[in-house]
């Protein structure tokens, strides 16, 4: 039996050597050179290399957006997932530097690790759930890099930023308390800065960290690694709003990589490389220094207003928006909305901004929102009156007669003089119409053009394009064709004379944006031609639309004549604004027009009606018009600026409210040379 | 029939040693592999050739005694050792766990010397019985192993311990044990080991028992509360344990790969990448290498694996045939019943060490720390097992000429009277080979 037993025994050893020959031969001869490949994959790795964002610049090339260096408290991303090894690493490391058992370390790390999180949401003074969202972000671009590139890579071993934009002190703070906290560390790094603060906020936007939904959207797989890496991960920078968001592609710069294969004992060897390009830098068109002036002068003039009218406001200034365009070049010189934001603290006050029902701080009121444009508009319905076909034609001498009213089917329009208890304006020629703003003319213009064309010219002078091309938020205008009133306002029934009229004078359904109006303006300077303007001189190039309207130089002559008078003839609406109540400026023509127009009114107290004192605030003032040096002859040719600025929810109408802003724009323009010496 | 063989093996001896050197020097390159690798200068390469001498003394020593010596001295040895084993608990903690003894700049092992003090104790006790050939008589063979192997789990060990246990078997096999019960006690120890045992689970379950929950059969809700059933000793060993389990058991999962079986994965990919004849032509060996942790000691048959390849690998295992070849015609050849079951107690030894060694190198088994005989570094170990094979070669070179009867012959017609016989006639067949 013993002989026997030796016999089974040998065989056992005979078993166990024939197994592992069997998976010895598996491992090595059959898979040994999958083995191989996948083994030298795994010993390469990819890092990231950050870029800088592009600047952002005014005109004369003052510094508007930048990458300004700061601290980041970061954190290991092992200590984010809780890796398991890491964890029992950093316990091993407790137990032995303060010689305790492992038990006790453990209650130590998990003391620390709670700490951790008290410190970044105490010091960074931001919120737990935050913090939270900021880590989960980070584990979210992690996987997705190692997604991207199908090995281990470095981001999963380092730390990542979870606090950015610490200044010297938070950091000295957080470096203090290093040793009380798990894999944290404080690192130099870049954040968004915004050295003019609030000053056109609106216009140079924001950028903000990827979200899941900017992921989706932009989730087209590239072909290649480097294609790939180029897209965005969870935690870049993306720009949110403004030339930010519009110039994203040329101010984001491109990531860099290092392909790196570990080496034993020293710094991995860089097997490959593509340095990051810095993002380009964009020069735009505005003069920052006009545009806080004229948001100063936008403040000042109106809250000096509202403290003498005993505005609702108090003595707050109003909400609105100013343009200034050069001509002819159709530069946005300066765009102004109020109120303003601090670009560098929106993150913390977002919140606050974004539920402003009322004052609505976000919005770029000067592209964004359309406003009825009143009479503004007369100076378009006046072109498409000279150029339309009519049997008689409408010329700059064909007078139309104001008796206060029109019958227009069967209501009566009335002229404005009617709720000042003045009579009509009697029979008045083109000229005379402009400069006193008569209504009953341009109705009768309006109606004998009729809707269709009358909207044709108001498209045509660019009022159913965007402003801008260069501003996501700008929106086209509302320009009421039949079209598109069926479009957007479906059972509205058009009424045939009568909508034609309201359009005629820029109330009805005409809607536009303060820089429609200033482009408008600029166009009528130029002696009708369209130049769309432009906010970005140096950067991406976005398109422009320019177009020469034909308009004979005779009839606009006769329009400029009017809008010169406007202001510069007593009787002129705006005569006072810029002869009486403020000096007029010296060496400059001055050519404009003042509107006062009927808006619906904001719902103050959010109570989602309209109450007594909140249906009274319907008036929206307006100037709109241009300036060029003073010199005999045609206007057209000469350099200057034009301007639109628009108050919001006035009393007195635009001469009172909104003229002086404009004049005393155009004063800031003179003495900066944007108005040449005669 | 190995009877027949014995006249091919007159040299075993010298056979046994050489094969013995064999593994050693190619250990010594092994190591040196390993330790070029990491760009150390020779270090533990230089400590093990001490070492190497050393196990050759104590190889010659184990040798020149007559190796009855050793027997009588099996008690007072077992119980030193199992004082040694008491009093490492009580010493400070080397690497995390009470596994050696410093005596100056040497340590030392006891449990290594716990595998050899067994063997000699199990065959000086088993080798006039027969009282195992009763489920009972069982009792004390396997208390006193129980006893060091609960002392080595404590250090913790639990690959060492792990190792007695197939020694037990081998001998009490060849001792002529029955099979029923030595199958059957495997079968209720296994049904034991995978009983499901409901486990309350907290509900924010950090990482470690994560892994309990991937092992668990199933998980349960009960009032509320969450079970996981789960194998019982998953219960009770430590959480890095459990992370091996779970690496070994699901080896095809890459982010296990990357986590609880990350040694596992690196150590397979050594060892695979050796090929057929080695990474000589392959740039990224060596950094393969320096990724696999504990090369140069538990996982040294991967850097073999890796540095010579499929051919390396069947030449250990080859110089390790050799030595079974030549240990089981010196068991067979001899009579005294105390070298038989010394001689199958080294063999059996040997097995258990390779198997679950080269097997946790290549996934067969789950990672347990464990050297393998002569080609891993470490003083302890390989000093003891040359001081195993010394104690074969010495079985081999003191056979006895037996006048007695065959011992052990259980089976034997002539040993059982006829009417007994045939009362088991029945049975006989369940129980006898």
């Amino acid at each position: 039996m013993y002989k026997r037993r030796m016999v089974i025994f040998m065989g056992l050893v005979g078993v166990v050597f024939l197994v592992v020959v069997a998976r010895l031969g598996h491992l090595q001869l059959i898979a040994g050179a999958s083995y191989r490949r996948q083994a030298a994959a795994a010993l390469r790795s990819i890092e990231l290399l950050p870029t800088r964002r592009g600047e952002i610049l005014d005109r004369k090339g003052r510094i508007l957006a930048l990458d300004n260096p700061c601290y980041q408290f970061c954190l290991d991303y092992r200590f984010l997932t809780r890796d398991a090894k890491y964890v029992l690493r950093q316990k091993r490391r407790i137990a032995l530097r303060n010689g305790v058992s492992m038990l006790r370390a453990a209650e130590i790390y998990r003391d620390r690790q709670a700490r951790t999180w008290r410190l970044a949401a105490h010091i960074g003074d931001v919120s737990p759930q935050e913090l939270r969202d900021r880590a989960q972000s980070i584990i979210r671009r992690v996987r997705r890099i190692r997604d991207i590139v199908g090995t281990d890579v470095r981001e999963q071993f380092q730390t990542h930023p979870v606090l950015v934009g610490l200044d010297e002190a938070a950091a000295t703070q957080f470096e203090a308390k290093l040793d009380d906290m798990i894999g944290a560390q404080v690192r130099p790094g870049h954040m968004r800065w915004y050295p003019r603060g609030e000053t056109a906020c609106h216009v140079i936007g924001l950028t903000g960290e990827v979200g899941s939904e900017d992921l989706r959207r932009k989730g087209s797989r590239g072909e290649t690694l480097s294609e790939r890496l180029d897209e965005y991960l969870a935690g870049d920078t993306i720009g949110r709003m403004g030339i930010e968001k519009s110039c994203e592609a040329f101010l984001r710069g491109q990531r860099g990589y290092r392909k790196l294969k570990r080496r034993v004992g020293k710094a991995p060897e860089v097997l490959e490389q593509r340095l990051g390009e810095p993002g380009g830098t964009v020069r735009l068109a505005i003069d920052i220094e006009l545009q806080e002036i004229l948001t100063q002068l936008f403040c000042e003039l109106t809250a000096q207003r509202n403290a003498v009218t005993g505005s609702w406001r108090g003595a707050r200034p109003s909400n609105g928006a100013a343009a200034v365009v050069s001509i002819p070049e159709g530069d946005v010189l300066a765009l102004v909305s109020i109120p303003t934001y601090d670009l560098n603290t929106y993150g913390k006050r977002f919140d606050e901004l974004r539920d402003a029902s009322v004052e609505l701080p976000l919005l770029n009121r000067a592209v964004t929102r359309r406003y009825p444009i009143g009479s503004t508009a007369k100076p378009i319905t006046a072109v498409a009156g000279l150029e339309t076909r009519l049997q008689p034609p409408i010329t700059p001498q064909t007078r139309f007669t104001c008796h206060g009213r029109i019958r227009v089917g069967n209501t009566h329009l009335h002229c404005w003089t009617h709720s000042h208890g003045m009579p009509g304006h009697g029979a008045l020629d083109l000229v005379g119409a402009l400069m006193h703003s008569c209504n009953v003319y341009f109705y009768s213009v309006g109606r004998r053009v009729g809707l269709e064309q009358l909207c044709q010219w108001f498209a045509r002078f660019g009022f159913a394009r965007p402003p801008v091309a260069s501003l996501p938020a700008a929106v086209s205008g509302h320009v009421p064709t039949r079209r598109w009133l069926a479009q957007h306002k479906p059972g509205y029934r058009v009424a045939r004379p009568f909508d034609a009229c309201q359009v005629a004078i820029g109330q009805g359904f005409l809607g536009a944006t303060p820089l429609h109006v200033a482009s408008a303006m600029a166009t009528i300077a130029r002696g009708g031609v369209v130049v769309t303007p432009r906010l970005v001189l140096r950067g991406p190039t976005f398109e422009r639309h320019q177009e020469d309207l034909g308009v004979p130089a005779a009839h606009m002559t006769a329009i400029q004549r009017g809008l010169y008078k406007v202001v510069n003839e007593r009787g002129g609406t705006a005569y006072k604004a810029f002869h009486v109540t403020g000096t007029p400026i010296s060496g400059v023509d001055v050519y404009g027009k003042t509107g006062t127009s009927t808006a619906t009114p904001p719902d103050l107290n959010g109570d989602n009606r309209l109450d007594a004192r909140e249906r009274r605030l319907k008036e929206m003032s307006w100037f709109a018009g241009f300036a060029v040096p003073r010199s005999g002859g045609s206007v057209t040719g000469r350099r200057g600026v034009s301007v639109a600025v628009v108050v919001e929810y006035t009393t007195g109408g635009g001469s009172r409210n909104a003229a002086p802003v404009a004049r005393e724009a155009i004063r800031a323009c003179r003495e900066m040379g944007y108005i040449p010496d005669p | 029939m190995l009877e027949g063989l014995r006249q091919y093996f007159r040299l075993t001896t010298w056979l046994i040693l050489l094969a013995m050197l064999g593994l050693m020097i190619v250990g010594m390159f092994a190591i040196r592999a390993s330790e070029a690798a990491e760009g150390d200068p020779p270090g533990f390469v230089m400590r093990q050739l001490i070492a190497g001498g050393v196990g050759l003394a104590a190889f010659a020593a184990a040798v020149a005694i007559p190796y009855r010596q050793f027997g009588r001295a099996a008690y007072p040895l077992f119980a030193v050792t199992l004082g040694l084993l008491a009093l490492v608990l009580f010493l400070p903690p080397i690497r995390y766990s009470h596994r050696w003894i410093a005596v100056g700049p040497l340590q030392f092992q006891p449990s290594e010397l716990a595998k050899l003090s067994l063997i000699l104790m199990l065959a000086w006790y088993l080798r006039y019985r027969s009282n195992y050939r009763r489920l009972l008589g069982l009792a004390v063979p396997f208390a006193l192993t129980f006893v060091p192997m609960v002392l080595i789990l404590r250090e913790p060990d639990l690959g060492t311990a792990l190792l007695f246990l197939p020694t037990l078997y081998a001998m009490l096999m060849l001792a002529g044990a029955r099979w029923v019960h030595l199958l059957g006690i495997v079968a209720v120890a296994t049904a034991l080991v995978l009983l499901p045992v409901p486990r309350p689970v907290p509900e924010n379950a950090d990482g470690a028992a994560d892994g309990r929950q991937a092992l668990a059969y199933a998980t349960v809700r009960v009032g509320g509360q969450r079970y996981a059933l789960t194998a019982a000793p998953l219960i009770v060993v430590a959480n890095h344990q459990v992370e091996r389990i779970d690496g070994w058991l699901r080896q095809g999962d890459p982010s296990v790969a990357m986590d609880q079986g990350y040694q596992l994965h690196q150590s397979k990919t050594a060892l695979a990448c050796g090929q057929l004849a080695g990474s000589g032509n392959w740039a990224d060996a060596d950094l393969q290498l320096s990724l696999l942790p504990d090369d140069h000691t538990d996982f040294i048959f991967a850097v073999v694996g890796g540095q010579w390849g499929f051919v390396g690998c069947v030449g250990i295992l080859a110089l390790y045939g050799v030595i079974f070849l030549v240990g089981i015609e010196i068991a067979t050849a001899t009579y005294d019943p105390f070298g038989r079951l010394l001689a199958v107690g080294v063999l059996g030894l040997l097995l258990a060490q390779i198997f679950i060694n080269v097997g946790m190198t290549m996934g067969l088994m789950p990672i347990t720390g464990m050297t393998l005989p002569f080609v891993s570094y470490g003083g302890s170990s390989l000093v003891i097992n040359c001081v195993a094979m010394g104690l074969l070669v010495n079985v081999g070179l003191r056979r006895p000429i037996l006048l007695g009867r065959h011992p052990f012959e259980h089976g034997q017609k002539r040993e059982r009277p006829l009417a007994v016989r045939k009362m088991h006639a029945g049975s006989r067949a369940s129980h006898e080979d």
